[in-house]
């Protein structure tokens, strides 16, 4: 009880509240600007939390990547330029309302949802934590190597159209994550002789390139699309409340998938979302609704990425194992405040994580009002011309990128992709698989590597460790599954007719 | 689209046969059983099957499920071309200027020229984009650290 | 090939002074200040490179702004620095990668392309395992190998200074340089979950990345590669006291540079501040806490240290067969 109040005191001081209230409006900004990542929002925060208070410096962090995540659906369901790779799994989905003139119930279900998701990643968190990171320290480069695999197996389901043409763009991709020297082998591929290309090509720059630089392209060839007139939005949220009822079973298990990826080291906030939404479309009882704006796969997706968020701390509080990319900067900053992770943080420290966790919980409700202000704010930009919306897209992509890796190498990459996504979308190859095949590449050539050269060769350890065996079981059945059941339904057919 | 899934087939398959090529060129690691060519070749493999089934299947696709196939016939196809790579162009020439002339210039640059390619009147596209730059250039650069060029033009503060 | 560019760096290092020379005065530095640092925000390094520029800040007057220049096992940020303007404008924090990356051939660099200013950290290569393996110090560990047990090793990536540090114990210990298998891993803290999830045996480290998996007691340090035994873990052996094995040099450092063709005079103010920062309770305090090993070699002392690693990582490296033909 003490610690509770003692806890309650070191989140009530000016500075920790001014801390949330500004790195939330930072994180909603960086969110929604296309090229800027929720990670890259927190490594910008890092020199910043220098100055702080070790409790301010968490709770900055915190609030940022968590609104982050969210404000990242903005611009992909404005103008399908995804803010942050979460956002990219569904970013046609979303993209569909906006056509509808309906983008506000695209962004409440974001909003309603990331916030659900978020506060059910934090009980997670603070229930469960040290029985999932017991569950995660079970996972060998084994296990994780079928959980990439699980996730490339989304590519078909996250992408509407022609299956070849899906996984030759996944398979793209996983080439494009070919290039560089960061592989297990810490040998140059693909490189052509360029230092810069050395570090591979970085993820947000091949996204931005994708996705914005793309659009800028479309819109140079294309007229402008008919303005949608301006009406009154009702209430962001009451429509939510309905799909809450209508899909909490989806919301639930989009929670639960969150939790378990992001508490995993090496997967994230991304994986959670394309993880999710193809689970949510391979179940779903009107699976052809989806993509043309269909609110199911958005409740399941957007409660998995902020679930996925809170649930990646697990590890790193616990163990210093970074559950993704976001605490894995967040773990730096833990030290260099003197919260050195591991079980005396619990003990020690005890007041400390609590007001962690209370940070947590106020991000997450404060993200309803400030994100139902920046809807009403940012739904404007549908009334402003293209000319000005397209213009500034650019020049944004090319300063977020050079920032993330602090390169013009990136901006030249970014323009590269432009072309290279124009291209994929125009001839129907899926551009969010491609995206899949360059998020997930690294982790499963990683995994996949690292396995034989622990085995020695053999493939035997990929299947006779219990948890290893499951995940096996599930890739192969969702790799052949499919496959057999038109097998068994085609010979079932031909028998009846006879 | 016959065509298209044609050419983009032979396209893939070349890919991957190059990226298959290219990888066995890849040198050993002394120590470990799988070098850094076996990931690239798995994928390369893959590749090929995807190549040849999108091959056979050119033209079996229905036109008007075809994505992003709206194009207006308000330009020539030549015209069209370049209209598309020119928004890749201003981020070339954007990377070759900044540092000779400082982020302000090259930045209001970029934001000009695509502002009146996309119709934009010279009358508001200037003030948009002197405010925009300068904005970015505020967030960025002072708020966040970015280290932009300063070049030729610096701001105050 | 590699003579021709050592001449070349040479070449521009000496063009590099005779223009940059003349400019430069009194009043330097009178605008901001770049550190680039090849490694990733948010990491040991990061912290430490932002340390030091907030006291070199304080100590010169001018903004010092941390730029993180990652990517290809630190070869992006290296290059970066050397590339600089030598006009004391454009620091670096470079790390031991700097005496391998050239050695793997993944580039022509060496340190002879940096005008050395100070060492500022060391941390020697500590030996962890899972906390109920069987092997209980250095000496266990020789003996498992000797008696033909394939123990996998991890750490950090392939090539990396903890992979010499794995390669140099077998070497000295006489052993075949393949007896053991290096597991490349993206650093100490994935290693630390393949140790807890028993996908290795051996995770080589510094002491503060194996801390939290040590104090959850989920893993042991069984010894230091070190001549002296931690102050703040007295109980943790060395390599040498346990087994007799001479092998120290694998150790991780930062150090403080500029590009070569520095003027002496920026170099020397640099040098001065540094020195400063390095004494400051801040610093001393932040590495204490953190468990960073303290290590100071002004420009010269660095410079010694860098040509001997280069010369005793060579020679390992070969023995090793870890040099690219």
């Amino acid at each position: 009880m003490d610690t509770l109040i003692a806890s309650f005191q070191m989140i009530a001081s000016v500075e920790v509240i001014v801390v949330i209230a500004l790195s939330s409006l930072y994180g909603l900004t960086i969110g929604c600007i296309p090229g800027l990542s929720a990670t890259m929002a927190t490594a910008l925060l890092v020199p910043i939390t220098f100055y702080l208070s070790p409790v301010a410096a968490v709770a900055a962090i915190i609030s940022a990547s968590a609104m982050a995540i969210f404000s990242g659906d903005i611009p992909g369901t404005l103008l399908r330029i995804p803010g942050t790779p979460a956002s990219a799994a569904y970013t046609g989905e979303a993209y569909a309302f906006t056509k509808r003139g309906e983008p506000e119930v695209a962004l409440g279900a974001a909003l309603w949802f990331s916030a659900i998701g978020g506060i059910f990643g934090t009980l997670a968190l603070m229930l469960i934590a040290p029985a999932l990171a017991e569950l995660a320290l079970q996972f060998s480069s084994y296990e994780y190597f079928w959980l990439g695999c699980l996730g490339l197996l989304c590519a078909t389901l996250v992408s509407s159209g022609s299956k070849p043409k899906a996984m030759a763009a996944l398979m793209l991709g996983l080439l494009v994550s070919c290039v560089g020297m960061e592989n297990a082998a810490g040998t140059p591929r693909f490189t052509f002789g360029s230092i810069e290309l050395l570090s591979g090509i970085d993820v947000i720059a091949a996204l931005v390139g994708v996705f914005a630089v793309a659009e800028v392209m479309r819109a140079m060839i294309a007229q402008p699309a008919p303005v949608i007139p301006r009406r009154k939005f009702g209430s962001i949220l009451a429509g939510q409340w309905a799909l809450t009822r209508q899909y909490k079973r989806q919301m639930m298990r989009g929670n639960i998938v969150g939790v378990m990826i992001g508490a995993l080291p090496g997967a994230g906030s991304d994986m959670a979302a394309w993880v999710s939404y193809a689970i949510s479309a391979r179940f779903s009882k009107t699976p052809q609704k989806f993509g043309t704006g269909h609110p199911e796969g958005l409740v399941e997706a957007g409660s998995a990425n902020n679930a996925s968020l809170a649930a990646g701390w697990i590890p790193s509080l616990l163990f210093g194992i970074p559950g993704d990319t976001i605490t894995a900067i967040a773990i730096g900053v833990l030290y260099m405040k003197g919260l050195n992770p591991g079980p005396t943080l619990f003990t020690q420290n005890a007041a400390s994580m609590y007001a962690i966790y209370w940070v947590f919980i106020i991000a997450n409700i404060i993200m309803i009002p400030l994100g139902i202000m920046m809807i009403r704010g940012t739904t404007y930009i549908l009334q402003v011309p293209r000319w000005a919306i397209m213009s500034t897209v650019l020049l944004c992509c090319a300063v977020g990128v050079y920032a993330v890796t602090n390169s013009m190498a990136s901006v030249l990459i970014a323009a590269g992709f432009g072309v290279v996504g124009y291209g994929l979308d125009r001839y129907g190859y899926s551009v969010a698989a491609f995206v899949l095949g360059i998020v997930m590449g690294p982790m499963v050539e990683e995994n996949f590597v690292t396995s034989l050269i622990k085995s020695g060769g053999s493939i035997t350890p990929f299947f006779d460790r219990p948890a290893a065996a499951v995940l096996a079981v599930l890739t192969l059945a969702g790799l052949f599954g499919p496959l057999l059941f038109r097998l068994i339904g085609g010979m079932r057919r031909r028998s009846t007719a006879h | 689209m016959l065509n298209a899934d044609r050419i983009g087939g032979l396209l893939l398959s070349g890919l991957g046969i190059a990226c298959i090529a290219a990888s066995i060129q890849l040198p050993r690691i002394p120590g470990q059983p799988v070098g850094p060519a076996v990931f690239p070749i798995v994928v390369g493999v893959a590749l090929c099957p995807c190549a040849v089934l999108i091959l056979l299947s050119a033209g079996a696709v229905p036109e008007e499920e075809m994505i992003g196939d709206d194009l207006p016939a308000q330009y020539s196809p030549a015209m069209a071309a370049l209209r598309l790579l020119l928004p890749p162009v201003i981020l070339v020439l954007y990377v070759l200027a900044i540092e000779p002339l400082g982020f302000l210039i090259a930045g209001f640059s970029v934001i000009m020229a695509t502002a009146v390619l996309l119709g934009g009147r010279m009358i508001y596209a200037v003030p948009l984009a002197a405010v925009m730059t300068v904005a970015i250039h505020s967030v960025f650069g002072t708020l966040l650290r970015v280290p932009l060029p300063d070049g030729l033009l610096a701001l105050p503060w | 090939m590699e003579r021709r560019n050592v001449l070349g760096v040479l070449g521009a290092a000496i063009l590099g002074v005779s223009c940059a020379g003349a400019a430069l005065a009194q009043d330097y530095p009178d605008r901001p200040i770049t550190l680039i640092l090849p490694w990733s925000a948010g990491g040991g390094s990061d912290a430490v490179a932002r340390i030091v520029a907030t006291g070199l800040e304080r100590e010169l007057g001018q903004p010092v702004n941390v730029v993180n220049r990652t990517g290809g096992n630190g070869v992006v940020g290296h290059q970066a620095i050397a590339s600089a303007r030598p006009d004391g404008y454009t620091i670096g924090l470079i790390t031991a990668e700097i005496n391998m990356m050239h050695r793997l051939g993944l580039t022509n660099l060496t340190y002879e392309a940096y005008r050395p200013l100070a060492l500022i950290n060391t941390d020697p290569a500590g030996i962890h395992v899972s906390a109920d393996s069987d092997l209980a110090s250095a000496g266990d560990l020789i003996e498992a190998i000797k008696g033909g047990e394939t123990l996998r090793f991890s750490g950090s990536g392939q090539g990396s200074v903890w992979h010499l540090a794995m390669a140099g114990l077998l070497v000295r210990a006489e052993l075949d340089p393949t007896a053991a298998v290096w597991v490349p891993s993206q650093g100490a803290a994935p290693a630390m979950q393949e140790l807890a999830s028993g996908g290795v045996e051996v995770v080589l480290s510094s002491i503060p990345e194996a801390d939290a998996m040590v104090s959850a007691e989920r893993a042991k340090t069984i010894a230091i590669m070190a001549d002296q035994p931690d102050p703040k873990h007295p109980e943790i052996g060395t390599l040498a006291g346990q087994t007799g094995i001479d092998w120290t040099v694998a150790s991780s450092w930062r150090g403080i540079v500029a590009p070569a063709g520095t003027p002496d005079d920026v170099a020397q103010r640099l040098e001065a501040a540094l020195k400063v920062v390095y004494d400051s309770a801040e610093y001393q305090d932040f590495m204490d806490q953190r468990g960073f090993g303290l290590l100071w070699a002004d420009a010269a002392g660095f410079g010694e240290w860098l040509a001997d690693k280069e010369k005793q990582f060579g020679e390992v490296m070969a023995a090793a067969g870890m040099t690219a033909q």
